[in-house]
């Protein structure tokens, strides 16, 4: 390779302008920390996921496929039957998304289509405050006012309805399924109001008035029209609700209860149950031992694997339902 | 000349330092001059040492940590008591997670063992650890009769407190009376009536346990396999399966039981003066109904101990060498037991033995007659809803305490 050395000065070849200065780095620097970021977080991630199946190594050990069909939860004769848990955070979370979706989406598109504009800046910055609200805050207020109010008004009243026959039992005490799904969907519903609120702000106008103009009432749009052309959008608030619903750990800890010795896997909606998470607190004080931890570690890594499932497959139904629109 | 004499005064004070050296550890220096020097840390431990467990003895453990740093200690040695369970107290003192693990039995009493063959430390051994009382108190049964007690109910209960008996509690807890308005209930609280019929209202009794591993609930089984052997044959940690909603430490469960109508549990008395829970009147084995104040857990020590002096005296290995349970006397409480602090025998760390073995004297010692100024641990027992120990059992605590070595010699000593 021969280097030809231009000695006649103009220094435009290298890439100078004429009469500017001249560029005196390349993209090195620039690319240097964006792999240096991409590389802290992938580190991270990988460290926390590998911790995560490294520490329940020895739960697993103890435990084995009983993990996931046994009833019993008892560390001091090494038994880790995970089933109700795992069961309990499924119920619980659909109670409260079959609850929260549709109300959340119902009342997003009346705070874009149908509350007067003046009101609407007020109640869209109302639902946003409340989705900020910290969990804890919904667990206290759970617990000190509505759990009163289920075991002494509501669930008498509900019990009496049915003869206490299911979904309701004869008697309750107030902690259970219903007023964890209940607060559950309380605190979910302001995440999928506010996402879905600002989905449907962003359905294209001419959609909208194409419809009108054709001669479609208001309900037939939003039916027929804004709902289906939000769908993707739609899907993902829900499945954030879903998410914030999988993990809540401190409000549930405070109104479900505990497992009941009897009945651990809840069979009608004011049975007392443990998920996933609140199991981990309940059982805090197992953090000694390499197996009672390692077992602690298996309901984490159940947990997560739940919630990225969810996750992972509710991007493939949004790409499939984005797809459909086109 | 000069060198006799020399040679002489030098042989007087070693002869003098001698004598002197061995009277010390011959016991010159009486108890309570032990217990002065132990309000003082001359050295803090290298890290902040743990302690936790058991939530029975929460209440008083916690005042005496208290009480004890402020008495001398400019900088605290120790973190805040974690009040969980016994099991995790008997756990963390072998792991070494807690310096100081607390549990309302001993190490290996029930199935499967914590150290030796069969437990998951079978190379340990419970030689390896000691085991110091320090705190008597009761497992009072708190209550809640609901929104449906009607004012009448609530204004009688103030006069005449609930009544339960032994048996009757066993059936409650087995899940075979499930109305507080049964029959067998109404006839221990004929008080609870007016014009003939019964104020009890048709509740359903909500159990509240505690979660396994509870050791609180060991000392109520016990008792209940005690007057009621049918439904309970042994004590046992496990949670009693006919409980509405189980709970992990005996604050939450005293906060369960007053959230939700027609609840019973069973807490150290200490917590149910706290919170302010009405508590249940027991029917002890003489026949009278007993509140778990502090004269009904004293009576309980006193009859208990003599019955064990005389069956074999006091040990930790089986449960009737430590149990009081539903002792003699018309003044017993019924469902009064002991807790006791767990920590390693050979410890590895001077500044870490010492702290721990002075703070565990402080708790297990009571203000004698001449120093009436200091407080010590079991004089915090009664305002904290406890007993303080008798004195036989402080003496004998602290002899367990002289078993705590450093590089083989013993850490409790006047040097200290």
């Amino acid at each position: 390779m021969t280097v030809a050395i231009d000695s006649s000065g103009d220094t435009t070849k290298y890439g100078a302008r004429r009469g500017g200065k001249t560029p005196t780095g390349s993209d090195l620097p620039y690319r240097v920390v964006l792999w240096v970021v991409t590389g802290f977080f992938a580190s991270v991630m990988i460290v926390f996921a590998g911790s995560l199946v490294w520490n329940s190594i020895p739960g697993w050990q103890a435990a084995g496929l009983y993990f996931f069909y046994g009833t019993t939860w008892d560390s001091t004769i090494a038994t880790f039957g995970a089933l109700p848990f795992i069961l309990g955070t499924l119920i619980t979370t659909v109670l409260a998304v079959l609850v929260a979706a549709p109300l959340g989406i119902g009342g997003a598109l009346a705070i874009v289509f149908v509350i007067p504009r003046r009101l609407r800046a007020v109640v869209s910055s109302l639902v946003e405050l409340l989705a900020v609200i910290p969990s804890i805050i919904y667990g206290i207020w759970g617990y000190l006012v509505l759990l009163p109010l289920m075991d002494q008004k509501i669930q008498p009243w509900l019990a009496s309805k049915t003869g206490g026959h299911w979904p309701f039992a004869e008697q309750g005490v107030g902690k259970g399924l219903l007023l964890g799904s209940v607060i559950l969907a309380v605190m979910i519903l302001p995440t999928v109001t506010a996402i879905s609120r600002d989905v449907l702000a962003g359905v294209p106008h001419d959609l909208v008035e194409g419809a009108l103009s054709l001669g479609a009432t208001k309900g037939q749009v939003l039916a027929k029209v804004v709902v289906p052309a939000a769908r993707p959008g739609l899907i993902g608030a829900v499945v954030l609700g879903t998410a914030r619903a999988l993990g809540e750990t401190i409000a549930l800890t405070l109104v479900l209860g505990g497992a009941s010795p009897l009945h651990p896997i809840p069979t009608n909606l004011f049975a007392t149950l443990d998920t996933l998470a609140t199991s981990i607190v309940n059982n805090w004080g197992d953090l000694t031992g390499s197996t009672s931890v390692g077992a602690l570690y298996c309901l984490a890594l159940t947990l997560a694997v739940i919630v990225g499932t969810v996750n992972f497959s509710a991007r493939r139904i949004i790409r499939r339902s984005a797809r459909r629109l086109q | 000349m000069l060198k006799k004499s020399l040679r002489g005064t030098v042989g007087a004070v070693a002869v003098t330092v001698g004598l002197l050296a061995t009277a010390i550890p011959a016991g010159a220096f009486t108890v309570d001059s032990i217990m002065k020097n132990d309000v003082k840390l001359k050295a803090l431990p290298p890290s902040t040492l743990n302690l936790g467990g058991s939530s029975f003895d929460f209440p008083l453990v916690q005042a005496s940590l208290t009480q004890w740093q402020t008495n001398d200690i400019k900088k605290s040695p120790f973190s805040a008591y974690q009040s969980t369970k016994s099991g995790t107290g008997r756990a963390s003192a072998i792991s070494g997670a807690y310096n100081i693990g607390c549990s309302d039995f001993p190490l290996n009493i029930l199935t499967p063992p914590d150290v030796g063959v069969g437990s998951s430390n079978p190379k340990d051994a419970v030689a390896n650890y000691v085991q110091v009382p320090v705190a008597l108190g009761g497992v009072s049964i708190i209550y809640n009769m609901g929104s449906s007690a009607t004012s009448q109910l609530k204004t009688l209960l103030h006069i005449y407190p609930l009544t339960l008996s032994g048996a009757v509690l066993g059936q409650i807890f087995a899940g075979k009376i499930t109305y507080w308005n049964n029959s067998a209930i109404v006839k221990l609280n004929p008080h609870l009536t007016v014009s003939g019929s019964t104020t009890l209202p048709h509740q359903k009794i909500n159990i509240e346990s505690r979660t396994s591993g509870s050791g609180t609930t060991f000392m109520f089984t016990d008792y209940l396999s005690r007057v009621d052997k049918a439904d309970f044959p042994a004590a046992t940690a496990a949670a009693f399966t006919h409980a509405a909603s189980t709970n992990s430490n005996s604050a939450a469960l005293d906060a369960s039981v007053k959230a939700v109508d027609g609840g019973v549990g069973y807490v150290e008395y200490g917590y149910a003066v706290a919170n302010g829970n009405p508590t249940a009147l027991i029917v002890n084995a003489a026949g009278k109904a007993v509140a778990p104040t502090a004269v009904g857990l004293t009576a309980a020590a006193t009859a208990g101990l003599t019955f064990i002096n005389a069956h074999g005296g006091f040990k930790l290995s089986t449960t009737s060498g430590f149990s009081i349970n539903n002792s003699s006397g018309a003044t017993t409480y019924p469902i009064a037991g002991f807790s006791y602090c767990i920590v390693k025998k050979k410890q590895t760390n001077q500044n870490t033995g010492i702290a721990l073995v002075k703070f565990l004297d402080f708790l297990v010692h009571q203000a004698g007659g001449t120093t009436t100024a200091n407080t010590y641990g079991q004089d915090l027992a009664i305002r904290n809803g406890y007993a303080p120990m008798p004195v036989t059992l402080q003496n004998i605590a602290r002899t367990f305490l002289k078993g705590v070595t450093y590089n083989g010699k013993t850490i409790l000593s006047a040097t200290n």
